[in-house]
């Protein structure tokens, strides 16, 4: 009896072990010039204006790990990543070592047309439009104050998978093996492409939306 | 020994339990799909159809607590008797007497539908109740405090247990069960319905058959049998209502070539479900077809290819009434088992 007990205890020692040594934990890190994002927190650009952001949430889907070129292994779950709850900062248990990351920047089409959703994709998260059905793939909000002390608020919601103004993004970074893999997205590139004046709103699906998504896609790195 | 006893006892509790759990999975009922009809758009994949889950649907539709200050209920514009629409109103009122800006859209034959909403811009019905749960001119509620009402109170979390297996009421199993039931609203027992299955004893008079003849060649292009509907978008020429300002389908796409288009609504029912357009400016059927007769301006931009007048004669007008009064469904209006719960 006692030997089957042992058995038991050893066999689950190893499923955990394996289960360890195999996942990953995935963390977003949002930052302006290099400095980690706190929301409600005053940071000052290069140029002397001065940005606040009171909002910063946005989804990531479908990875893919590669490994010298090949594909180890997918996960086509959808995550929420938001500066608001910091547990959400961190993707848990996604398996496999890799060189090479792919995913989606947004929700892809199909799961935009697939009706009601739970968990990360529920619409109480405030994630989604009702009037004109979809996902808000990034959603960033706050103020920034220019050199001459006018305060702009802004709202930028980005969102559209209707074709011609598809806003999902797909972004492939390179990674040295380490554990945790930590994924930087520095918005400063993105901000200092924006003026401000013109550009202070967007909350429907469109060609600013898309041309906002490449803007921002381009500013992960691990 | 003893021990004997007690690992048996514990096992047929076990048995007993299961049975229980066997008991309570909710009654899978089937979609029946009308005879030479299209394979519905909704699918019940994620979703099957239930007894119990068509019943809450059906509790929630009529329920105000799903509005703000549970003063009105889905019902409160959807009427069972007149097609589910809200008559007598061109345009809805929410809660506070507060007034939208379109016409409530009928709820018949939604399994068929790709798209809701007059522009089209709700992609799913499962997603589309949440609109007139969180409009402000509706009920103005958040769906996360409809959500703490409902599982607060002393019977919802019982009936969801029953229809979805658990007793945590969220926003798919809400908006599951609410689509149960305005899935279920199939209207097709019509009289067009009947002579068409050749039943015995109906006929069309010859008034509804010319009716049908002048239908087929002017307006089924897009009010298409046997739905009597299609699922593009069209414009008939009417101008912009200077206060509503609704742009249709051009709100939701930003393509210039969809400015003025509208879904095009089922004619099911077409009798009782006035007033008649997005904005319900025609009060009377005799008033839609006179505009199609003669009211359309064909220097309109928007106008959707090949609509013009019709240009027709009074009595051509009789019969072509007289055909669309045939799409009355007397069985589904009154069908006691779409009413209010007792």
């Amino acid at each position: 009896m006692d030997k089957i007990v042992y058995g038991f205890v050893f066999c689950f020692i190893l499923i955990t072990g394996y289960g360890q040594t195999t996942s990953i934990n995935i963390t977003f890190q949002p930052s302006i010039s290099n400095e980690l994002i706190e929301l409600n927190t005053i940071y000052s650009l290069t140029d002397s204006s001065k940005i606040e952001i009171t909002t910063c949430r946005f989804y990531v889907s479908n990875f893919s790990f590669f490994s010298k070129g090949k594909l180890l292994t997918q996960n086509k779950e959808a995550f929420l990543i938001d500066l608001e709850n910091p547990e959400s900062l961190s993707i848990d248990n996604l398996d496999g070592y890799f060189d090479q990351l792919i995913f989606n920047l947004g929700i892809d089409s199909s799961t935009n047309v697939a009706g009601i959703l739970d968990g990360d994709l529920d619409p109480i998260k405030g994630m989604y439009w009702t009037w004109n059905s979809g996902y808000i793939n990034f959603k960033l909000d706050g103020s920034i104050t220019n050199n001459t002390g006018k305060k702009i608020p802004f709202e930028y919601h980005l969102g559209g998978y209707l074709p011609p103004f598809q806003t999902i993004q797909t972004i492939s970074i390179d990674r040295e093996n380490a554990n945790p893999a930590t994924i930087q997205l520095d918005i400063s590139q993105f901000i200092s492409s924006i003026d401000f004046e013109k550009c202070s709103n967007v909350m429907i699906p469109g060609a600013t939306a898309v041309e906002l998504s490449k803007s921002l896609a381009s500013c992960f790195k691990f | 020994m003893k021990n004997r006893i007690l690992f048996f006892a514990f096992c047929s509790c076990i048995l007993v339990l299961n049975s229980f759990k066997f008991k309570t999975k909710p009654t899978v009922i089937e979609f029946n799909v009308p005879k030479k009809w299209p394979k519905p758009v909704y699918s019940f994949q994620n979703n099957p159809l239930t007894e119990e889950g068509f019943q809450l649907g059906r509790k929630l539709f009529y329920d105000p607590i799903l509005s703000r200050d549970s003063t009105i209920s889905c019902a409160s514009c959807h009427l069972q008797y007149t097609g589910f629409t809200h008559v007598d109103h061109n345009v809805s009122h929410g809660i506070e007497g507060r007034k939208g800006t379109r016409n409530s859209p009928v709820l018949i034959n939604l399994a068929w539908n790709s798209t809701f909403h007059w522009d089209g811009g709700v992609n799913h019905l499962e997603v589309q109740g949440i609109n007139p749960i969180q409009h402000p001119a509706e009920m103005d509620d958040k769906l996360e405090n409809v959500l703490k009402k409902l599982n607060a109170s002393s019977v919802y979390p019982a009936l969801f247990k029953k229809a979805f297996g658990s007793d945590k009421i969220t926003s798919s199993t809400l908006m599951k069960a609410l689509t149960l039931y305005t899935v279920s609203l199939v209207s097709a027992d019509s009289k067009y319905d009947k002579v068409m299955r050749k039943e015995k004893g109906v006929q069309f008079s010859k008034q509804e058959k010319n009716g049908l003849k002048l239908f087929r060649n002017h307006c089924a292009i897009c009010h298409s049998e046997p739905l009597f509907t299609s699922p593009n978008f069209a414009s008939n020429g009417l101008k912009m209502d200077s206060l509503l300002k609704d742009v249709g389908r051009y709100g939701i796409t930003h393509n210039p070539s969809d400015s003025m288009l509208f879904k095009i609504p089922t004619l099911r029912n077409v009798e009782f479900t006035f007033p008649y357009m997005h904005d319900g400016r025609f009060k009377k059927l005799k008033d839609v077809i006179n505009y199609y007769s003669d009211g359309i301006d064909p220097s309109v931009s928007y106008l959707s290819k090949p609509l013009k007048p019709f240009h027709f004669n009074d009595l051509e007008k009789k019969d072509l009434l007289s055909f669309l009064l045939t799409l009355t469904d007397k069985a589904f209006l009154y069908n006691p088992r779409y009413s209010f719960p007792k």
